[in-house]
């Protein structure tokens, strides 16, 4: 009897130190089942059930993969094919042992993870931290809760355009949507005020107003960019001037004095990024310029070739009987010429174009304080 | 009588050296882990078990979040904050977090013991996943205690200081079903107070009885290397930590 017990005893320090304590996911245990390992032992069992060796080996070869669920599984199993072996019973304890252990130590993620949610939580919402309203909705995307406090907190901060289309965002899912509607609506009246300095006004005020009043997708976004792109340069600030401009380049190309502005400022800058080169590209295009977008156009597409749009305008300026004149090895010496009015014909365009229409493009993707 | 008296006399002095524990019956093995988390531990600070420390580092932290609170002095407040998070979580001092986890373990080792009852093996995993709560509020006011050491600003410093309050607060009473306060109408398990009652309830289905085990069995548990535990009469010493 004392003999068994030791032997017991033995067994569970000898099988807590043989099996990893490493516990794998449901999803590793599932693909570990085809395992030679596994699939052997389970081809033995299946022949002789009752045989405790087959058993006991097809537990370890799931607990040698780290599914100790499984291990027990097997174990348990054989309860009643082996009542009272003591082998089998210490392998059980094991066993189980493991298995609260790997729900314990889920248990401490779980934790860890949670409180680090709480203190975002927190930050957003007593302390007005958008970065950490950010941090909290990584954790929890698409939480109205969080989406609603981390507006609040841009709100707080005079973000007002962002805060209204966080405020949107939180819109459908949540359950009090006229609260929501509310503060949308002051939010908006508070954005006009802003919106109203930003365009009449100038100097520090009238950026940060510009700043408070931008608003994503609305009617007036392109009119803010291009007034904070006036006030920083009017200001010296030439190189966030050029990203305003860029940024409402992207909402109108065909805008003219953005074009204008832009041509200017990537030169007086000189920055020679892959962004600024196909900026320049479109601009100078913009302005009927094609064989001067050539260049700037190849630059931009050399360091960086996914540019989907720079390829397209490059191509278009290719097309473009001036261009093509000019890229001809005898030119005709209007490369570079400023006075270069050909567009391309419409039809070219077309061609370039893939005949699509562009849609009307929101800036998104490009805050005005995005810096290159 | 001489006779008797004499061996009264040496039977006293026996005991007092240790040696009723050679006469009487000793306790399981998985008792003496439970007595570890219960009773007491040779490695804690006044040799206190694992979950009468965490009450009292528990209270010590509540203590210490009730002066901040109050703090008009931001170095002051910083200073009880710190208080605060020594004694919620600190390796070295036996924190809330790491008394709580320890107090887990040693349930654990009970219900691993070969001699545990059915009703400690049922009990372990609920224990030790009841404790989670108390854990994530450690790291959690570990973390604003952070954010408190690094600011600037007596009122965010404040604004955290009442969330960890808080928090202090529900590590000893639990926290109610919305986990937003202490004390509230419904506690759930998730505070040192319901630990401990927790643990008292499990020992009062223990059949045989628990008893509270003599301080000889708790201070002289060893694992031998082959995994074996068993109590050191030799002083020879054990192989793992918290244990001789």
């Amino acid at each position: 009897m004392a003999t068994n017990r030791l032997f017991a005893l033995l067994l569970i320090g000898l099988c807590r130190a043989a099996w990893p304590h490493e516990a794998a996911s449901p999803a590793v245990c599932q693909a570990a089942a085809g395992q030679p390992a596994i699939t052997e032992a389970k081809a033995a069992l299946d022949a002789s059930p009752a045989d405790l060796r087959a058993r006991l080996k097809l537990a370890d070869a799931w607990g040698d993969a780290g599914c100790f669920g499984d291990a027990l599984q097997v174990l348990q199993d054989g309860q009643a094919l082996h009542p009272g072996d003591k082998e089998l019973q210490a392998r059980l304890r094991v066993a189980k042992s493991l298995v609260s252990e790997q729900g314990y130590f889920d248990s401490m993620d779980r934790a860890a993870k949670n409180a680090t949610l709480s203190r975002a939580t927190f930050r957003c919402a007593k302390l007005a931290d958008v970065s950490s309203c950010d941090d909290a909705l990584n954790m929890k995307p698409n939480d109205p809760e969080l989406l609603i406090a981390k507006a609040d907190s841009l709100v707080q901060l005079k973000r007002l355009g962002e805060a209204i289309g966080t405020y949107r965002n939180a819109l459908p899912a949540s359950a009090d949507r006229e609260a929501i509607n509310a503060k949308i609506a002051l939010a908006e009246s508070q954005r006009h005020a802003f919106l109203d300095t930003c365009e009449t006004k100038a100097g520090d005020a009238a950026l940060r107003a510009c700043q408070a009043a931008w608003l994503p997708g609305a009617p007036d976004e392109l009119t803010v960019f291009k007034r904070r792109g006036m006030l920083l340069q009017a200001d010296n600030q030439l190189s966030p001037a050029l990203d305003a401009y860029m940024a409402a380049a992207r909402l109108d190309p065909s805008d003219h004095s953005v074009a204008l502005a832009i041509v200017s400022l990537s030169d007086s800058t000189g920055r020679q990024d892959a962004l600024t080169l196909a900026a320049r590209g479109h601009a100078l295009m913009a302005l009927g310029r094609p064989t001067e977008a050539l260049d700037p156009l190849r630059q931009a597409l050399r360091l960086a070739p996914d540019l989907v749009d720079a390829k397209a305008e490059l191509r278009l300026a290719t097309l473009s009987p001036r261009a093509s004149r000019a890229d001809r090895p005898a030119a005709d010496g209007n490369v570079g010429s400023a006075g270069d009015k050909a567009a391309a014909p419409p039809a070219i365009i077309a061609a370039a174009n893939g005949g699509a229409a562009a849609p009307r493009r929101y800036s998104n993707d490009a805050p005005v304080t995005r810096t290159n | 009588m001489k006779i008797i008296v004499g061996i009264l006399r040496v039977g006293a002095l026996g005991c007092s050296a240790g040696l009723c524990a050679c006469i009487v019956r000793p306790p399981t093995i998985a008792h003496v882990h439970i007595g570890h988390a219960v009773t007491a531990v040779h490695v804690t600070p006044g040799h206190e078990g694992y979950l009468s420390v965490a009450e009292q580092r528990a209270n010590e932290a509540y203590t210490a979040a009730k002066s901040a609170n109050g703090d008009a002095d931001l170095r002051q407040l910083k200073a009880h904050i710190a208080a605060v998070v020594d004694a919620t979580d600190s390796q070295e001092n036996f924190g809330v977090r790491q008394s709580v986890t320890m107090a887990a373990n040693h349930i654990s080792f009970a219900a691993t013991s070969a001699d545990a009852s059915a009703n400690v093996i049922r009990f372990a995993p609920t224990f030790a996943t009841d404790t989670a709560a108390i854990v994530e509020r450690c790291n959690y006011i570990d973390l604003l205690g952070k954010d408190v050491a690094s600011s600037a600003s007596l009122k965010e410093a404040s604004l955290l200081t009442g969330e960890i309050l808080k928090l202090t607060r529900a590590n000893i009473e639990g926290s109610d079903a919305s986990g937003n306060d202490a004390g509230g109408s419904a506690p759930s398990k998730d505070g040192v107070v319901q630990l401990r009652v927790e643990v008292q309830a499990m020992l009062a289905r223990e059949t045989p009885p628990y008893r509270t085990v003599d301080q000889w069995y708790l201070f002289n548990l060893v694992r031998l290397p082959n995994g074996r535990w068993v109590f050191d009469k030799l002083g020879r010493g054990g192989t793992i930590d918290g244990y001789k």
